[in-house]
């Protein structure tokens, strides 16, 4: 009964509306309640939503990525199953060791010599990887594209789990202190992220296939545009991974400059160019760099851009050694991208791109005879992962 | 009066909390699916192909673990009887 004479008095201050108020108290206490509601309890409720809205974004999209990384480890398994003899659970734990492993960055305190140090770190990783993966499974070391490629598989797993841990590590704080600002921000990088980690997750089955994925786009203009060029003569032993040759192409002397495949590699493209330079003494007259772009949203895949300047992505240490080394002999560096998403720069490479690469072999050859003579000599260098093309 | 008062005050908070509740549930399923969709890329087949190096002729076939870019294939061009080579691993997909 109590309940109900509540209800009622509600029922009487709800009908007590500005129309027919007599009673100027209820009328007071009817906009309080309601000012109460609309500034203290909705927002409240809607703040409340919210929050719970962008947590089960962030915490689906977290399980989605540990659903990832399980499956993936899991592929990886399958994959080496009847190719090694070691045993299995010793190399999935090492597996999930070698993903935990930490790369401490060089301090930019003092800049001096920053990018010898970025090229040391990156070889000494490469190196390690590749030994680790050997050292776990010794029955592989002697198919080097094979241990190539499972390297760049942990690297992909490291990659996914760093992505993870992160975001995890985010998410939790913004939990543990109700932060909804946090949560927004999380939530709002997730389609960024999204993006890459499908390229991530997309490309670990393509990378223990052994197929050409997007980014291989460089390597392979440079192996078709060989194919048009005559009196190949390969250049070899001059650099680790990566693959010099030279060779004639309209009375033009050509070196060609790529990583060593069909193992999934970038090569060490500065050395083979300071190579040419200081080791064979060329004296280039141009320089042309090949390399898968991301493009824009707006931007088609497979279209292709032309420029000026080392295409070249990473870090920036090989891009600013090739730099270096141009300018030191000056010569101009021409770029030609073949624009791609992400997801298809790391996964199997598309027909479009294919068909691309084709065209970008057409304009290579018209670049090479608008701009410069016969007798000329020209660096083409197919910048990428060579994984699945060899030379 | 009184009844119709409370049918007034009862109805109208139901058919809000109703309405609220799906919108939300909507809005909710809307966001999952935008964060888990997979993306919709669909392979259809992963191809290769083939060229002989002496006159031209080209072939496509499927994609076989252990090919790559460069590879003397072990089949015969049907024209000269030379070795084809792989020039192209490519993939095709019903949208991009
Ligand atoms: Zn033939």
């Amino acid at each position: 009964m109590v309940n109900g004479s509540v209800i009622l008095g509600m029922a009487q201050v709800f009908q007590a509306t500005p129309l027919g108020s007599q009673n100027a108290q209820q009328y007071l206490l009817y906009n309080i309640i309601l000012l109460i509601l609309w500034f203290g309890v909705f927002p409240w409720f809607y703040e409340m939503f919210q929050l719970w809205r962008y947590q089960s974004q962030v915490s689906s999209f977290l399980n989605r990525l540990r659903f990832f990384m399980n499956n993936n480890i899991s592929q990886v398994m399958d994959f080496i199953a009847n190719k090694v003899s070691e045993d299995k659970h010793l190399i999935e734990g090492r597996i999930r060791d070698l993903m935990e492993m930490v790369i401490i960055e060089p301090t930019s305190i003092e800049p001096e010599g920053l990018v010898r140090k970025y090229k040391m770190l990156v070889s000494s990783y490469n190196d390690r990887l590749e030994r680790d993966v050997i050292r776990l499974m010794p029955s592989l070391g002697n198919n080097r594209p094979m241990v190539q490629n499972f390297t760049n598989v942990i690297d992909v797993l490291r990659e996914l789990n760093f992505i993870y841990k992160v975001i995890d590590h985010y998410y939790r704080l913004a939990m543990k202190y109700k932060s909804y600002y946090l949560l927004i921000q999380l939530a709002a990088i997730l389609p960024l992220l999204k993006e890459e980690i499908d390229a991530l997750n997309g490309s670990v089955p393509v990378f223990l296939k052994g197929q050409p994925i997007g980014d291989s786009a460089g390597p392979l203009t440079v192996f078709r545009f060989k194919n048009l060029c005559s009196d190949l003569n390969v250049i070899s032993n001059s650099v680790k991974d990566t693959y010099l040759a030279s060779c004639m192409f309209k009375d033009r002397k050509i070196y060609l400059v790529k990583a060593e495949g069909p193992g999934g590699t970038v090569g060490h493209l500065d050395d083979a160019i300071k190579y040419i330079y200081e080791g064979i003494n060329a004296r280039p007259r141009l320089m042309i760099t090949i390399d898968a772009a991301l493009k824009l949203e707006g931007e088609e895949s497979g279209s292709i851009a032309e420029g000026l300047g080392v295409a070249m992505g990473g870090i920036g240490v090989e891009k600013f050694n090739i730099e270096s080394v141009a300018t030191k002999y000056g010569t101009p560096i021409y770029a030609i991208l073949v624009k791609m998403s992400m997801p298809e720069a790391l996964n199997a490479m598309s027909k479009t791109i294919d068909e691309a690469v084709n065209k970008v072999v057409e304009r290579l050859g018209k670049v090479v005879e608008t701009y410069t003579e016969p007798g000329d000599e020209v660096v083409i260098v197919g910048v990428g992962n060579t994984i699945g093309v060899a030379q | 009066m009184l009844i119709s008062v409370d049918l007034y005050t009862t109805l109208i908070p139901v058919i809000v909390t109703v309405l609220t509740v799906a919108v939300l549930f909507y809005a909710v399923s809307r966001d999952l699916r935008n964060v888990l969709a997979v993306s919709g890329v669909r392979r259809i087949s992963e191809y290769v192909t083939l060229r002989c190096p002496t006159c031209g002729y080209v072939k496509v076939r499927e994609f076989k673990v252990g090919d790559y870019v460069g590879k003397v294939d072990d089949e015969k061009c049907p024209n000269d009887g030379s070795s084809l080579v792989i020039i192209g691993i490519g993939k095709e997909q019903a949208n991009a």
